[in-house]
Order: structure tokens, then C-alpha cells, then sequence
């Protein structure tokens, strides 16, 4: 299960989320650049972007979930937010992905509202 | 003129492994308040918050003396601070600060990229959150100088807006003052005259005659006895008749004259604006204006109220009517009046015995005396007025004195410029609020002056104290009109250099001050950089020290290009155009040529206005001939960032193991600087002295400290006649006329040596090649101008004109007059209407002329002297023993 909560760290609204799917990912922002002189003569240079780290969390959720996710999105998407993944690790950061893409692609039955969406969530952010 | 980085900054960024590079802007978003900083992550108190920093593209411009740099950044306005700030302030021209910070640094050691200015585009968007903004070096600059809109005036002439006051910077040669008046002048719109003033005293004259006359005919008449001359023409006396008839013809011809003079006035008053009169204490005579007014044209021009004008030396007073151009005369004044003129009169004698005691004036018939002339303008003669019209001029507005001033005459249908007496004008200094200014007022406009034909516009030669090195005009002009500083190092450096190349000149435009720098840097052979707010001065023909070696090791593989200077940059007839003063009417021109054999006629003009000798210009236009002229080799590469010291216009050493570029190292300068920070890489463009298709640097090129025993253009070049131009004439030689420029005002004497550069000596001053020593070594300072000695026009007093030497042949010895004393009747012209017994002989008193005496006869008649009426003969005793006459009655008493 994944918590959402912001704004950090004066907490105001929760939403849960279900675990993501298969494929999730996470990776880090620091970069590295290296140059190769002429005769051979390497030089690195690095970008540490602080310790953030890029997490990607594909989710699939029911209609009424997707609706209070956009709810959330809408309300603090220019805040930092406090993320607790499905491994309870915990993340204070920023939604990255824009625009926020909702897809509807298949009927769910028995899930609230019928429709299962989909959202592929990107956010950076720091371990705590 | 490296980057100034510290110990630490540079030791940091030779670090080749691991380096992370860290920029930081630094932005004064609001007048007085602390800047605000932003990096591209997190350092200490500085908000990550650059998303984009793009390339810092820092170039030489085409000429080669100056630089720009430019930045785009776009910042995270994610809270809407910035957004904040844009609402409530215009943040367009605000400083920004761009530094270059490496991890692991203290943060004071971040050292500056370059400073710039917020530019449009200034863009917020919504939905990014982002606000992105150019950064440009320096734009839109101060105008230095001055003109009078931008003070506060309460009336500014038309002609006034926008026409700046010159700033004159050493000693400059006939600078053309700025009038701040300018004298009435019109044209008359229609013919006016004014009476000959002296006709009426003719008259007067003629009447006086007359009346003359008329008294002999009455004296005449009551003479013979007659009541009237119409009985005397009856009379049937043929003797009297003849009398009369030459009494009268006398009459009827005076009154013909008269006749005549008062025509004369008549057509005289037909044109008059102003009533006539005047009078000769017995007589007056008046004439009523034909009109009141006449109109000039340009009379709006003209001072309202009442003024006196001047119409080819006569003067009308009165005045405009309301803002109209009709002026309205009250009086008027020939233009003779005053001149020594003899009053018509006429002549004769006075007599005694006149009634009541007087004289008894006997005209002869002639009336002697002037006449003054019809005044007469016709429509489109000038008008000016004829009060003195002070005119002021403006000299200078950078500090100085005035040494001469100069107009022009016109003669022969030629203009000559000559100095203006000192004693027509003074010199003042004049404050207007922050501006000081040198004015020449002229007593009155010079056109109005009947000596010779002035020019109203005056040429001043002024000394200013600032300059003539031109590094010193520079200084002042940064001083004055930015708040930047300047380097002292490096203006001191150029300042020693310049020391031989004075320059005197005025501007007179009102430039941008980076222009304004660029192009004098530019005549002067120099460049200037404006970086961290301070200027920096480099002498171009100097050889630069270098900042840095680039090596194999420092260039990125596969980046290093060789390049050449661009085809269209070439120029290959360079064409100087200068001023020895500034009252030329054309431009001097240095026309030189090189490389047109090889490249073909590629033509460019430049305006050396700072050099007012031929000289100076040559100089430098033979530097940036071989400049412009050439095709020089370019090295590009890109580095990594263990170069960010390096910045246009620093010199660098390419060492390369290969030939990449020549045989040996090359000095090369760094033409254009473009950090990328994206890609961690400085991308360098680097100007070498070396020629396209050599191997060796150029040596003039550098030519500053070459030999002085080199020549330019080399004898390579001549041999394979890249020298000069290609025409049929190349090789033409022979004499021609010589002209004396100096006297014809285009060339100015120097007190110095004559020939500092040693072209006259190599017979070059104006040949085409160009300089032929393009090396500074062995050059003398010229001096300045000479002012010398004003030479006026009346500085000869001229001596006596040839006085008219009259032919008066010898002395005549006068004949006998002829008559016969006993029968030619004569009369007392006194008393010509006595009895009829008043005509008689001389015989009745003289007995005969012999032994060349007039003998008299003892019967003559004796009138006393006391008593008329005791008149008789004189008794004469003869006495024989004395042979002497005797009164007989005396001798009868004695007896």
C-alpha cells in the first residue's frame, strides 16, 4: 500500500493507494558526464541532484480512487508531499510527471464505479 | 585578463575526476533590496531552483574590439515568489550575477561568470511554474553628451532639439560652434523707398534764387517806371524790352528747376512707408506716407515691439503687428543720413547795405551742394535688424579654452576663413546644472558687418584639458557617463602606448557611450572589455601575454577544427575617411589596398574622426588593413571546464604535438568563450596570427614590436604584387601639381616632428600600400596642432588713398580786358532801378589809360562819404615846381 500525504510536513490529507504494478521503478537523478581529451586525458564531472531519487509507480485503480487521486494531485501538486511506498520506505518530494494522464482502458467488474483506470506516477524525492 | 579566481576555485577546477559544477545566479530583482541567489541544487541557504541554465555565449563582435556575452535561464517559480515580484516591479534591465560554484568549495570562492542585465523575453507560465529571462551582458547604454531636450528649458529653439553640444578633446582645429541664436533675417516682400533728403533743400535753394529775381524785376520796374511787367512789354522801348525778356528767362528757367525738383519728389513719395518733412527755417516741406506697412517675409521670426530694421542700409523703426510678418514703420532713415553731405544752397554774395541793417545776398545762379539719392529696396532685398544682435555659440562642454575663433568670407566667389577679431567677441563659461559649458558670444552676427562678406557661423579652435592621449578621452568619457570602473592596469599599460598617436577631436554626436568607446578604441588600434563592471584596455598591435597553454590533454576529442576567417569579413580597399578641422566640407580619405590581387576588390569605408593628421590615420588604417585583408587561420575546440578561467580576449598558447595549426606554438586569441553547462564544456574559438595556407605566425600580425627595418607590405607580397591594387595604374609614377592643402584648410601643422612616422621620408604619406613600418618602434610623438599667431583682416592699417592730382598747366598771363572808357555804359547793379541818369561811362570819372596807369580827369564828380547829397568837383591846382596835384581851394584859403 502506498500513503500519500501533504502538504509536508504540515500533514492536511491522506489517500492510500494500492501497491503499484509490476514494473515499478526506482532509479537515481545524479548524473555523471565524462570528456575524453585528446590524448586520451578522461575528466568526470557530476550532478548530485541532493540524494533525490526518481521513483516511477504504475497503479491501477478503481473510478472512485482514481477521482480522490486527481483530488489530491489538484490540491497539493506544487507542494512537497510525503510518500510512503508499499516497502515503508518513506519519501518527502514532488510529483515530477506533467501532465497527470488518467487512461480508463478496460470495464472492472464489482470494482466501485466499474472502470479500473490507470496512472504511472513519477516522483523525486529524498529517503528519509 | 584571465578570470580573477581564487587559489581555491583554480585548484579546484584543474580537478579532472568527480568535479561537480554548481551555477548560481545571483539577481537584484528590486531597486535597493538584497539580491536574491538560485542554483541548480541545493547549496547551503541557495534554493535549487535553475531548471535550465542554457549556453553562456560569450563572443568577440565582427570588428574585433569589443565582446557580448548572453544567457538564458529558466528558475522554478513553483511557490510564485517570482511571480510575486514581477506583479508589483519592472524587472527588465536588473542586474544579474551569474557564478560558477564546484561542490566542496566554500562558497565565497564561487567565482563570476559574467554580469549582466535582465533582457525580454521575460516570460512567466502558468502552467510550468517557471519563469525564463535572457541575460545579456550590456544593451541599451547611456548617451553620453548633451543636448538641450534633455535638460529643462522653458523654450528650446527647433533647430536646438537634439543638436548636441560638442565635447572637444585635445586640441581641436576649427570645431563648429553651436549657435544658440541665430540673427532675424527676412526679405522684403515689397519695394520701399525713402526720399532723397537733400531735394528739398534744392528747392529751398532754388526759391531763394527766384525770389531774387523777382526783387530785380520790381527794382527793375520801378526803375523805368513801369507798374507792371506787362506794361514794360508794351513800352515799345526796344532797350528796356531786351532788359526785361533776360530778367524773365532768368525767372522762367529757376522756375523750370524747381518745377523739376518738386516732380522728382513727387515720384519720390509714391514708395515711401513714413511721413516726410523737413524744412529750412523759412520753408518746410511734408509728404504723407503712401502705406504704413510692408511685409518680410520670415518677419515671424523677427523680436516683437519696437525694433529698427535694416533694409540695405536704410532703417525703418517700428514694429511687427502682433505675430504677423507686416511690420509697421514710424520713422525711417535714408541710409546716407549722417554721411558728410553738402546741403544743397545757393551761391553768391553778401553784400552790405541790406534793409534793417542785414547783408544783401546776391545769388550767381548756381546752387551748390549733394544730393543723397533715392533710397529704394526692392522686393527679396535682406532685412535684418539693425540693433546689435549678440550671438552666442557654443565652444565646448568638456573643460578647455577657447584659442581661436574663426568664419568664413566670401570673395571672389570663394570661401576663406579667417579669424574674427577679439575684440567681436568674449569667451564665458556657463553653468547649466551639471553642465559646464565654453560660449563664444559674438558682440554682433558677423553678417551683418558691411566690412567683408561674413558667414554668421563661427569655427572655434578649442584646447580641452582632457586628452589628447586618447586612452585619458576614454577615462573620462567612462568617468562621466557610466558608473563603471576602469582597470587601472590596463589603461595605464595602453595609455604609454598611445603616447605618440594623440588624438584631437570633438564629438559631436550624441552616441551610445559602448559605441562611442568601441569605435574610438577601435581608430586607436585598441579594444575595450567591460567585464565585472570595470573596463579593460587592450592594445591590439601589441603581442598578448598569454593566460594559458592549450594542449592535446585539454581539448575534448574530437572537437578541434581548424578554421580561417571568414570570406565576407574580408576587406581589401580600406577607406579612412578623416577631418583635419572642422570646418571641412568633405572628408580626407586614406584609401588603401592589399590582397586585392588575391581576393579581389572588397571595399569598406571607416571614419577615423578622432585623428586630425594624416599620420595617425595611416597608422591605424594599415593595422587594420593587414587585419581585415588576410585570411587567418582559426582553431575551434571545446574543453572541459578545468578552463573556465579563460575568456575573450585572453591570449592562449597552443602547444599541440602536430602541426595542427603551424609549425610552432601559436599565441591565439580567444575570439568567442560559450560555456555549456548542460554538457559541462567551454567551446573556444581562437584567432591566430597565422596566414591560410602558412605555417608561420604573420609577423605583422602582432606589428607593434617588430623591427622598425620590416617593411609592409613584405617583399613576398610585392613580389607577387599582393601590394596595392590591380588597376592599370599600379605602377604609375611622375609629378603632379602640387596643392597646397594646408592653406586649403584640410590638413593642420603640428609643433612636433614633421614626420613622426617616417612616411614622408619613405615617400608613403599617400600611397595606397599603406604604412610601410607597421611597427610602433621609432616613432616620435607629432606634438598638436599650432594655433599660432591670429591674423586678422584689418591687422594692417591700410595708408592714404591717392589724393586726384589736378593738371594746372602753366600760369596764364591774363589778356587786357577791352573797352572803350568813354562810351560802354555802365550801372550800379545796387541800384540798377535808379533815375535814368544813373547809366554812364568811366570817361565821366577816368580821362585815359597811359604809362600803364588809369589816369583820373579833374572833372570827376566827388561824392562824400558822410553826406551823399554834398557831391561837386575837386579843385585841382597843378603845381608846376613839384609837378603834383593840389587843392586849389586850400591853396586859395592858405593864400
Amino acid at each position: 500500500m502506498i500513503e500519500l500525504a501533504a502538504p509536508h510536513p504540515a500533514i492536511q490529507t491522506v489517500t492510500l493507494l494500492p501497491n503499484p504494478q509490476f514494473g515499478d521503478g526506482e532509479s537515481e537523478t545524479c548524473e555523471v558526464a565524462t570528456k575524453r581529451a585528446m590524448d586520451g586525458t578522461l575528466y568526470t564531472y557530476v550532478k548530485s541532484k541532493a540524494g533525490r531519487r526518481r521513483l516511477t509507480l504504475p497503479l491501477n485503480l478503481s473510478r472512485m480512487k482514481a477521482l480522490e487521486l486527481r483530488a489530491f494531485i489538484q490540491s497539493y501538486f506544487a507542494s512537497r508531499v510525503r510518500l510512503t511506498d508499499h516497502l515503508d520506505q518513506v519519501w518527502v518530494g514532488h510529483f515530477t510527471c506533467n501532465p497527470f494522464e488518467f487512461s480508463t482502458p478496460k470495464r472492472a467488474g464489482g470494482w466501485p464505479g466499474g472502470e479500473m483506470q490507470t496512472i504511472q506516477l513519477e516522483f523525486q524525492g529524498v529517503k528519509q | 585578463m584571465a578570470r580573477n579566481l581564487s587559489n581555491d576555485a583554480l585548484n579546484k577546477i584543474t580537478e579532472r575526476l568527480g568535479n561537480e559544477p554548481v551555477t548560481i545566479i545571483e539577481v537584484d530583482w528590486i531597486d535597493g533590496d538584497a539580491p536574491l541567489s538560485y542554483a541548480d541544487r541545493t547549496v547551503g541557504s541557495i534554493p535549487g531552483r535553475i531548471l535550465e541554465v542554457g549556453s553562456l555565449d560569450n563572443v568577440i563582435n565582427v570588428s574585433g574590439n569589443a565582446d557580448s556575452q548572453q544567457l538564458a535561464v529558466t528558475l522554478d517559480d513553483s511557490d510564485g515568489s517570482i511571480k510575486t515580484i514581477l506583479d508589483s516591479h519592472d524587472v527588465h534591465q536588473r542586474d544579474v550575477r551569474v557564478f560558477q560554484y564546484f561542490d566542496g568549495l566554500d562558497l565565497s570562492d564561487k567565482f563570476l561568470l559574467f554580469r549582466g542585465k535582465i533582457s525580454s523575453p521575460v516570460v512567466w507560465s502558468e502552467g510550468d511554474r517557471t519563469v525564463s529571462l535572457d541575460i545579456i551582458s550590456q544593451i541599451e547604454d547611456a548617451e553620453i553628451g548633451f543636448s538641450p531636450e534633455e535638460g529643462q528649458f522653458d523654450s528650446i529653439p527647433e533647430d536646438l532639439i537634439g543638436r548636441p553640444w560638442p565635447m572637444c578633446f585635445g586640441t581641436c582645429v576649427h570645431v563648429e560652434g553651436v549657435p544658440l541664436n541665430e540673427p532675424a533675417a527676412g526679405t522684403l516682400a515689397s519695394g520701399v523707398g525713402i526720399i532723397d533728403f537733400l531735394l528739398p533743400h534744392r528747392m529751398f535753394a532754388i526759391n531763394r534764387i527766384l525770389a531774387y529775381i523777382n526783387e530785380q524785376i520790381g527794382d527793375w520796374l520801378d526803375a523805368n517806371g513801369f507798374w507792371s511787367v506787362s506794361e514794360a512789354a508794351a513800352s515799345g522801348d526796344e532797350e528796356l524790352k531786351k532788359q526785361l525778356e533776360g530778367f524773365m528767362a532768368n525767372k522762367d528757367r529757376f522756375e523750370q528747376k524747381k518745377s523739376e525738383v518738386l516732380n522728382v519728389l513727387t515720384d519720390q513719395a509714391r514708395t515711401i512707408v513714413a511721413n516726410f518733412g523737413t524744412g529750412d527755417g523759412w520753408s518746410t516741406y511734408s509728404v504723407t506716407a503712401q502705406f504704413t506697412t510692408f511685409r518680410v517675409f520670415g518677419g515671424e521670426e523677427f523680436p516683437r515691439g519696437t525694433i529698427t530694421l535694416d533694409i540695405n542700409g536704410a532703417k525703418f523703426t517700428g514694429s511687427f503687428l502682433g505675430e504677423t510678418d507686416e511690420f509697421s514703420v514710424q520713422s525711417s532713415e535714408h541710409p546716407r543720413r549722417g554721411e558728410p553731405l553738402v546741403t544743397p544752397r545757393a551761391d553768391g554774395t553778401n553784400f552790405p547795405g541790406g534793409p534793417f541793417g542785414f547783408n544783401r545776398f546776391v545769388p550767381n545762379g548756381n546752387v551748390t551742394g549733394d544730393t543723397a539719392g533715392y533710397f529704394f529696396a526692392d522686393s527679396g532685398a535682406q532685412v535684418r535688424v539693425a540693433t546689435v544682435e549678440p550671438q552666442r555659440f557654443v565652444a565646448s562642454i568638456t573643460p578647455g579654452t577657447v584659442k581661436r575663433v574663426k568664419a568664413f568670407i566670401q570673395s571672389a566667389g570663394r570661401r576663406f576663413l579667417i579669424d574674427v577679431p577679439e575684440d567681436f567677441y568674449t569667451v564665458t563659461t556657463e553653468q547649466y546644472g551639471s553642465v559646464t559649458a565654453t560660449m563664444v558670444t559674438l558682440n554682433d552676427a558677423l553678417s551683418k558687418r558691411t566690412d567683408l562678406s561674413w558667414d554668421d557661423q563661427v569655427y572655434i579652435t578649442f584646447q580641452g584639458t582632457v586628452g589628447p592621449n586618447t586612452v585619458d578621452v576614454m577615462e573620462y568619457l567612462i568617468q562621466q557617463n557610466t558608473d563603471f570602473d576602469t582597470d587601472a592596469t590596463s589603461f595605464n599599460s595602453v595609455r604609454a602606448r598611445l603616447a605618440n598617436y594623440p588624438s584631437h577631436f570633438a564629438l559631436t554626436d550624441r552616441k551610445q557611450i559602448l559605441q562611442a568607446l568601441e569605435e574610438i578604441a577601435f581608430q586607436a588600434r585598441c579594444a575595450t572589455v567591460l567585464k565585472d563592471n570595470t573596463f579593460h584596455l587592450r592594445y591590439l598591435p601589441a603581442e598578448p601575454t598569454p593566460a594559458d597553454t592549450i594542449t592535446e590533454s585539454d581539448i575534448e576529442v574530437g572537437t578541434f577544427e581548424l578554421q580561417h576567417t571568414t570570406t565576407e569579413d574580408l576587406v581589401t580597399k580600406l577607406i579612412a575617411r578623416w577631418r583635419a578641422t572642422g570646418a571641412q566640407e568633405e572628408d580626407n580619405q586614406v584609401i588603401l589596398r592589399h590582397n586585392v590581387r588575391k581576393y579581389g576588390t572588397k571595399e569598406r569605408e571607416f571614419d577615423f574622426y578622432i585623428y586630425n593628421k594624416l599620420d595617425m590615420v595611416l597608422k591605424s588604417a594599415t593595422f587594420w588593413l593587414i587585419r581585415y585583408s588576410n585570411t587567418w587561420k582559426k582553431a575551434r575546440f571545446s574543453t572541459p571546464l578545468h578552463k573556465l578561467n579563460l575568456e575573450t580576449f585572453d591570449a592562449v598558447t597552443l602547444d599541440f604535438n602536430s602541426p595542427y595549426v603551424a609549425d610552432s606554438d601559436v599565441l591565439a586569441l580567444v575570439e568567442k568563450a560559450d560555456y555549456n553547462s548542460d554538457s559541462r564544456s567551454i567551446d573556444f574559438e581562437c584567432w591566430t596570427p597565422v596566414k591560410a595556407g602558412q605555417m608561420e605566425p604573420y609577423d605583422f600580425a602582432y606589428p607593434a614590436d617588430v623591427s622598425q627595418e620590416l617593411r609592409f607590405p613584405t617583399p613576398v607580397e610585392e613580389e607577387e604584387e599582393f601590394d596595392g591594387g590591380t588597376g592599370i595604374g599600379r605602377d604609375a609614377t611622375g609629378a603632379l601639381p602640387i596643392r597646397y592643402d594646408l592653406r586649403r584648410g584640410v590638413r593642420v601643422e603640428y609643433d612636433g616632428n614633421p614626420d613622426p612616422f617616417g612616411f614622408e621620408a619613405a615617400k608613403r604619406s599617400t600611397s595606397d600600400r599603406g604604412d610601410p613600418k607597421p611597427s610602433d618602434a621609432g616613432d616620435q610623438d607629432p606634438g598638436k596642432p599650432v594655433v599660432g599667431e591670429a591674423v586678422t583682416y584689418d591687422e594692417r592699417l591700410p595708408g592714404i588713398d591717392t589724393p586726384t592730382f589736378e593738371n594746372t598747366g602753366f600760369y596764364q598771363i591774363a589778356e587786357p580786358t577791352l573797352i572803350d572808357i568813354a562810351t560802354t555804359k555802365i550801372i550800379d547793379s545796387r541800384d540798377p532801378g535808379g533815375d535814368s541818369n544813373s547809366i554812364t561811362t568811366f570817361s565821366t570819372f577816368f580821362a585815359e589809360i597811359s604809362g600803364s596807369r588809369l589816369k583820373m580827369a579833374t572833372d570827376a564828380t566827388v561824392v562824400d562819404a558822410d553826406d551823399r547829397d554834398v557831391q561837386g568837383t575837386f579843385d585841382f591846382k597843378y603845381d608846376a615846381d613839384t609837378e603834383q596835384f593840389g587843392a586849389g581851394t586850400a591853396f586859395l584859403q592858405d593864400d
